[in-house]
């Protein structure tokens, strides 16, 4: 597998306004995303795991050190747009992120930017709202839909750019459960589909289902593998204030009293599946 | 102190095609020092029942008696009504809008119509009580703090108010694992201080779980089901129905119990889990 996106050394740092003191939120990250892989990218707010989102797709660029993207350097104006739509980006307020009055309008919006021929952007425009099972919204107005529905939309309005990558900043972060469950479904299908995945996320739930998992604070990363070898970390997550899923933490008491759990069991259903040997 | 709800209804855009019944013969009491959690779907009426309770909307039908005062009675002075029910909305920290901390926590108590040196005492108390630092944080900008020490802003300026009822929309919604446990003993802390009554609406089921002594299930504009968490959440099928998940704790024992493993499916916490899986675990050849 080669590497989609390569960070090398990078270093980001944000422009203090008032008294022009800069402050570094990414100090000194090296990372390579597998193509085709689903990575799931946890901290605390203040890590700095948005700020490297945003760094991935050229909405910022490095103060120093390099991001790669299907080999194009983001600093390299002239290429923007080849950044631009390998790797597209899903926010998390999804009233911030659609532009158009009519659903469908919104998703042709990326495919008429690229300068896509206008007779195939209606089959991607249909494409994209069925795969994210939005087809029969779209001619209905952003205004009438739950979150849930408005961030299905902003994410068909990615797929219809074709990209090789998305970047998933928080998507699930105002959503209620059943928006959660929904937008969680439809990034694994995206990932099954052969699409790298990045997944910005506080919910440890949702990063179990990834894998790899990489684990930022102050800038910089603490922990980075399968959730297995992360999650199996638990004091340090506890250190950073992050939250350990709640078959971890069972496993964990277990063992503490006497019991042998395995360190692989990290969701429910490895649980599930570790008790029933014992039916 | 406690709340009569009787019989109460309401109907968004009543005449029109779009009419729609968001309210429907809702009936419950909160007695005195309780905290209840309130769960339903999107659309379910948690929203327009809270902007009832605090006086925002007005029923189309039915009665709300807060601490003996029926607040829905014509001529009743909305003062009156926000001095005993205060309500934090869905991510007030996008609410603050003064230039310092302390400013925008006396925006309600000097609505009151309190002296200065009231509202002072109000503001220096309501900032300790939701964990800040008066001296640290009274002269400075709110939008100079984190997500979650603005939103304990957001929290102290209702707080201040001193309200008898204190209602919260979704008070972890967004935060990080940090700032979400922060405020969740924040609320335990008003509570045990104040005393008051607690209504919050969540879509944490682990959260209602941990504060709630009662748990009030909404579908469609109806009250469908009170009771404990204990007793609420036993129903996960019922709550499946209407788009509703146990606390995920409790949903991995059903899961056991669905594969024909004897645990406790009442487990709410990861310790009583734990304790039902150690035992059936014990019981078997695990050890």
């Amino acid at each position: 597998m080669s590497s989609i996106i390569q960070i090398r050394n990078l270093i980001f740092e944000y422009e203090k306004e008032e008294n022009g003191e800069p402050v570094r939120a990414i100090d000194g990250v090296t990372l390579d995303i597998e193509e085709g892989s689903f990575v799931a990218v946890i901290g605390r707010n203040g890590s700095g795991k948005s700020t490297l989102a945003k760094n991935l797709n050229g909405l910022f660029v490095p103060t120093e050190g390099t991001v790669l993207v299907d080999g194009w350097d983001t600093r390299d104006d002239e290429h923007i747009w080849e950044v631009r739509q390998t790797a597209g980006m899903v926010f998390q307020n999804p009233d911030n992120q659609l532009v158009s009055s009519i659903v469908e309008d919104d998703v042709a919006f990326g495919p008429e930017n690229l300068g896509v021929e206008p007779s195939l952007i209606r089959e991607r425009v249909d494409r994209a709202l069925s795969s994210v099972r939005m087809g029969e919204y779209r001619h209905k107005a952003p205004h009438q839909l739950s979150g849930g529905q408005k961030q299905r939309v902003a994410i068909a309005g990615v797929i219809a750019m074709r990209p090789k990558c998305i970047i998933f900043d928080e998507p699930t972060a105002m959503l209620d459960p059943r928006g959660r469950r929904d937008i969680m479904k439809i990034i694994q299908q995206l990932h099954e589909e052969g699409i790298t995945v990045i997944l910005i996320t506080h919910f440890m739930d949702e990063a179990v289902r990834a894998d790899r998992v990489i684990i930022m604070d102050k800038g910089s990363v603490l922990l980075d593998g399968t959730p297995a070898e992360v999650f199996s970390r638990r004091e340090r997550m506890l250190e950073v204030s992050l939250d350990v899923p709640v078959a971890v933490e069972i496993a964990a008491m277990l063992r503490s009293r006497g019991i042998d759990v395995p360190e692989d069991v990290i969701t429910p259903e490895d649980m599930v599946e570790f008790v029933c040997q014992y039916r | 102190m406690s709340i009569q709800v009787r019989n109460l209804s309401y109907i968004y855009n009543e005449g029109l095609t779009s009419e729609t019944v968001a309210l429907d013969n809702i009936n419950f009491d909160i007695y005195d020092g309780e905290v209840a959690g309130i769960i339903g779907h999107t659309g379910s009426g948690k929203s327009t029942l809270l902007q009832q309770l605090n006086g925002l909307l007005k029923p189309r039908g039915g009665t709300i008696i807060v601490g003996g005062t029926d607040i829905t009675r014509p001529g009743i002075s909305m003062r009156d009504v926000r001095r005993r029910v205060g309500l934090v909305f869905q991510y007030p920290e996008y609410q603050l809008f003064e230039e310092t901390v302390a400013l925008d926590v006396a925006f309600g108590p000097k609505n009151l119509g309190l002296r200065e040196d009231e509202v002072d005492e109000r503001v220096h108390d309501a900032l300790e009580l939701v964990g800040l630092d008066y001296d640290e944080v009274a002269g400075r900008s709110p939008f100079e703090l984190s997500g979650g020490q603005k939103r304990r802003v957001a929290i102290a300026g209702v707080i201040a108010m001193k309200p008898q009822v204190l209602i919260l929309d979704e008070p972890t919604a967004g935060l990080d694992p940090g700032s979400h446990d922060e405020i969740m003993a924040m609320i335990r802390k008003v509570h045990e201080s104040q005393q008051n009554i607690i209504l919050f609406v969540s879509h944490n089921m682990e959260d209602v779980a941990a504060l709630s002594d009662k748990v009030m299930v909404m579908d469609r504009g109806k009250l469908i089901t009170v009771g404990t968490p204990k007793e609420v959440f036993r129903q996960r099928d019922r709550l499946a129905a209407i788009a509703l998940d146990v606390p995920p704790v409790t949903e991995m024992m059903f899961q056991l119990k669905e594969r024909g493993i004897d645990v406790d499916t009442g487990a709410l916490t990861l310790r009583e889990a734990e304790e039902s899986i150690y035992d059936y675990l014990r019981g078997s050849k695990a050890k």
